[in-house]
């Protein structure tokens, strides 16, 4: 596959990224750098103040936007009936949304996250006990599809039926803090999601890349230092 | 010469040293400078990390520690039984419970809410005829800021009597609009509209779903109903945000919102002869015009 040049990577703090509609720079200006944002419309600037740190953009958990008010990620598609005590892997799709980091005498600090992608939100079971997620519609294919990177990554989900009867499956819900992210010409996460009766199942991800010479992308859970963020695996215990 | 030794007994407790004295001092200084630095240090680490109410909760569980152990450490100096303390604080509580009802009762009801957590720091909630934000849970009282930036303790027996609402206790609410619309436009294209705008929105929930139907044939419109769920921490700035752009959406389709209006209709034509007086504002009636 031809490798796609996308905003991806390291960079010194003097740069400039302008396709796709997105424009975005980072330049000094008296004694100080400029960070400047341009994507549908929306402007966001920084002003930074460092002796000579370096700018780290990449995918990030997609929980972001328009600001923050769950750590859970829905992503839903079409029924799949599961026969008792199969293991499949099915190919779906995630949001990207891209975390721009500084980074200087190793440390990071976070200074702006933008997406292509329209956000919408659900509530994942009722609403006294449930919980609110991002909301993404996808097709589950049985190979992995060609994607935009700057777009939509590609989540891999093993299911495993551990039950004794056929079970539909039409979302999964994954706890974003654990969300181990992947990025090169593709942006990956692999997660696994165990089946244990037709109303419960329990998600989880794993920590590895889906091709190879892909880079491990910054967390942004764990640059925020949340504590609390131990907690990898999600009990979907409201309907699958 | 005033002859004075750190060993020397102190002339009102003749059991304390000058010594111990200046120990107790010191351990106070420490403990009051111990949980001070703690409690900087927990705040300034952990206030972006968690919940602030679990931070007060830690903050609080920190400054009591330090105060208990400081007594245990201070109290043998003072020859004091901590057994019979305990007997005669007992009986001391008995008598100043009884004495101090209101007192007890605030302190019960304060352990109460800390056991069934109707409410927590942060929470939008209507106590009584109080509404607002709270922003402490004391042992006996609650404090509220109401919206309009008024402080406001309410004794913790008072919170725990109240009927309690709490707008945020659940991960969403619903609310609601009415939107006019004229007789003569379709109002299945309304709902459409409607439905898209409201679908725009990343915090109107995909579920459960927005409910939007027509809801009443009214005097002056056509009144649709929209019912929208959002997450409980955002339904303020989605219902704020939302109305007017429905608004601005039906216009922008020729959908203008009605004003109240009236067809009356005369049983007996008026055939013309209404006139006006010179110097009247209003018409005048004909002799047989007023069936």
């Amino acid at each position: 596959m031809p490798e796609t040049f996308t905003v991806y990577g390291t960079y010194d703090l003097s740069f400039r990224y302008e396709k796709d509609g997105l424009d975005l720079s980072i330049e000094p200006e008296d004694g100080k750098y400029l960070y400047r944002r341009t994507l549908n419309g929306q402007t966001k600037t920084r002003t930074i103040l460092s002796s000579g740190g370096r700018l780290i953009i990449n995918p990030v958990e997609p929980l972001n936007l328009p600001k923050e008010v769950c750590r859970s990620l829905l992503v839903e598609f079409e029924p799949l009936s599961i026969e008792p005590g199969a293991e499949q892997t099915i190919y779906l799709t995630f949001p990207v949304e891209i975390g721009v980091f500084v980074a200087g005498r190793g440390n990071l600090e976070l200074l702006d996250i933008f997406s292509w992608n329209k956000q919408k939100y659900t509530l994942y079971g009722s609403s006294e006990k449930g919980v609110i997620a991002r909301w993404w519609p996808s097709t589950a294919r049985s190979s992995p599809p060609d994607l935009d990177p700057l777009k939509e990554g590609l989540l891999s989900l093993e299911i495993s039926n551990t039950t004794r009867e056929w079970v539909e499956v039409s979302k999964v819900v994954l706890d974003g803090f654990g969300m181990k992210i992947y990025y090169g010409d593709l942006v990956s996460v692999q997660a696994w999601m165990r089946v244990l009766s037709t109303m419960v199942a329990e998600t989880g991800f794993y920590d590895r890349s889906a091709r190879e010479g892909q880079k491990k992308a910054v967390e942004l859970f764990a640059v925020r230092g949340l504590a609390g963020v131990e907690r990898q695996r999600f009990l979907m215990d409201r309907g699958l | 010469m005033f002859d004075f030794g750190l060993d020397d007994p102190i002339f009102f407790y003749p059991s304390l040293t000058w010594g111990h004295l200046v120990y107790i001092v010191l351990v106070i200084l420490v403990a009051a400078t111990l949980a001070k630095a703690v409690t900087l240090y927990l705040r300034k680490t952990l206030t972006d990390k968690i919940k602030l109410s679990q931070l007060d909760l830690l903050l609080k569980a920190v400054n009591y520690s330090v105060l208990i152990i400081t007594v245990l450490i201070i109290v043998p100096f003072f020859n004091i039984n901590l057994g019979g303390l305990l007997v005669a604080g007992g009986f001391a509580s008995i008598v100043i419970g009884i004495a101090s009802q209101s007192v007890l009762g605030n302190l019960i009801s304060g352990l109460f809410l800390l056991i069934e957590r109707p409410i927590t720091i942060g929470d939008n909630i209507n106590i009584g005829n109080v509404s607002g934000n709270i922003t402490d849970i004391n042992i006996f009282s609650t404090i509220v800021k109401t919206y309009d930036g008024v402080y406001v303790r309410i004794p913790n027996e008072k919170v725990f009597t109240s009927e309690i609402t709490n707008y945020v206790a659940h991960e969403a609410r619903r609310f609601e609009y009415v939107i006019g619309i004229p007789y003569d436009d379709d109002a299945n294209e309304a709902i459409r509209i409607i439905r898209e705008v409201v679908w725009s929105h990343p915090f109107a929930l995909k579920d459960p779903s927005p409910s939007i139907y027509v809801d009443e044939l009214a005097d002056s419109s056509v009144n649709i109903k929209v019912r929208i769920w959002a997450p409980a921490t955002e339904w303020w700035d989605v219902r704020t945000d939302l109305l007017w752009k429905i608004k601005e959406e039906l216009s922008k389709n020729g959908i203008e919102m009605p004003f109240p209006q009236q067809v009356i209709w005369f049983q007996n034509e008026l055939q013309g002869r209404v006139a006006l007086r010179s110097g009247e504002g209003r018409p005048r009636a004909g002799p047989d015009e007023h069936t």
